[in-house]
């Protein structure tokens, strides 16, 4: 089997298992954020196959962690993101203790911490299974990438607000 | 007082230009110093002396002479000092701003005391000093690290709390990935091998008709 079918084959894989698990796990199709986190990381796995020219032995040893670093995470963000729309309905309520603020910020923090640290570890994973050239182009992938995402997302908010 | 100032001020007072102010503090200082008790000696001695001397006729050529063996020496003088000098407290620094010599113009020379150009230092030091805090500090407020900057879970973040308040921009963000996936998919398909996938997913509001599809170029700058 030729290495580039190999590698869109294992990215198409986990963007179905992905898709799907959620699908049955929760009976309805996916929506607005679940499907923007899973449409971002099969579009950011492809692209850094890409950008990266992994070859299909560094693709066998990256994939399946970078699978179990995006299911942490995606808890973790999904997670953060309930805190912080609960930690908004709190700050309108004036009956709301301090202690409780403590606490959420707490949760909110050690969340933060968690994302970022399991974020640090897939990184440094990557980092010992790649050649220096790929480390370099790796950061560059990531600032491309994440700039482009926020790009694209002002576009749709835009197009968003044309149509209205 | 200092003795350094007594001694100029004692330079001052044989030139007669001391204040009453001044030569009562140097008066003060004079009782409590006999190094400079005899300095002052010396001076009103070389002084003395010097107004003894008979004025001397010498001809312009000889001045010129003079000016230029003076010269001469002081610049001798000063590449020693450099030559030895290797510790900054013991630099005495010539700084020689004599002009053409062979135009004959006079040439002039400042000596920094060494301990003036060890305040200097340790100005210099301590302003380095206090730009470096303020800079770094400046820079941590309003700069991001750079893991920050890398960071794609903080990019996502900051991304699905902007989408979480605009759902229909949440869609819309999702399907047009979803479209993209679709044409760096086939694009990269037809390059090399045809990828053989039932790939019929659902988007929120329809099925994407992937002959509608129109297949861009990647633009790698952009990085989507």
């Amino acid at each position: 089997m030729k290495k580039s079918s190999v590698i869109y084959f294992s990215i198409i894989t986990i963007f179905l298992l992905v898709s799907f698990s959620e699908v049955y796990a929760q009976g309805h199709p996916p929506r607005g954020n679940k499907n923007v986190r899973e449409n971002m990381f099969v579009l950011r796995t492809l692209r850094m196959t890409q950008a990266l020219d992994l070859t299909e032995a560094q693709t066998a040893v990256i994939f399946p962690e970078l699978n179990r670093a995006e299911k942490e995470k995606a808890q973790l963000q999904a997670d953060l993101a309930r805190e912080i729309r609960e930690l908004r309905q709190l700050i309108n309520n004036k009956k709301v203790e301090d202690r409780e603020f403590e606490n959420r910020v707490a949760k909110i923090v050690d969340l933060k911490e968690k994302i970022r640290s399991r974020e640090s570890e897939f990184e440094k994973f990557l980092f010992t299974q790649l050649t220096s050239a790929q480390k370099a182009r790796y950061i560059i992938f990531n600032i491309d990438f994440n700039r482009g995402m926020m790009e694209r997302m002002g576009r749709a908010r835009q197009s968003g607000k044309e149509n209205k | 007082m200092k003795c350094e100032q007594a001694q100029k001020l004692i330079s001052d007072r044989l030139d007669g230009k001391l204040s009453r102010w001044r030569q009562k503090r140097l008066a003060r200082h004079l009782t409590t110093c006999e190094l400079c008790r005899d300095y002052l000696k010396a001076q009103e001695i070389i002084q003395r002396e010097a107004l003894r001397t008979e004025e001397v006729d010498c001809p312009p050529e000889w001045w010129r002479q003079f000016e230029q063996t003076l010269q001469e020496k002081l610049i001798q003088s000063a590449q020693d000092e450099e030559a030895i000098s290797v510790l900054p407290a013991g630099i005495s620094t010539d700084i020689d701003i004599k002009e053409d010599k062979n135009n004959n113009k006079r040439g002039r020379s400042w000596t920094f005391k060494p301990h003036a150009l060890q305040a200097a230092s340790l100005l210099v030091v301590v302003a380095a000093t206090l730009f470096l805090i303020l800079y770094i500090g400046q820079s941590k407020k309003g700069e991001l690290p750079l893991p920050l900057i890398l960071s794609y879970e903080d990019s996502y973040f900051n991304l699905s709390q902007i989408l979480a308040e605009d759902e229909e921009a949440a869609s819309d963000f999702a399907r047009s990935l979803e479209e993209t996936i679709l044409e760096e998919t086939f694009l990269a398909g037809s390059e090399g091998t045809f990828i053989d996938i039932d790939y019929d997913f659902k988007t929120d509001n329809d099925t994407i008709e992937l002959e509608s599809l129109q297949t861009e170029s990647i633009n790698s700058e952009e990085g989507l």
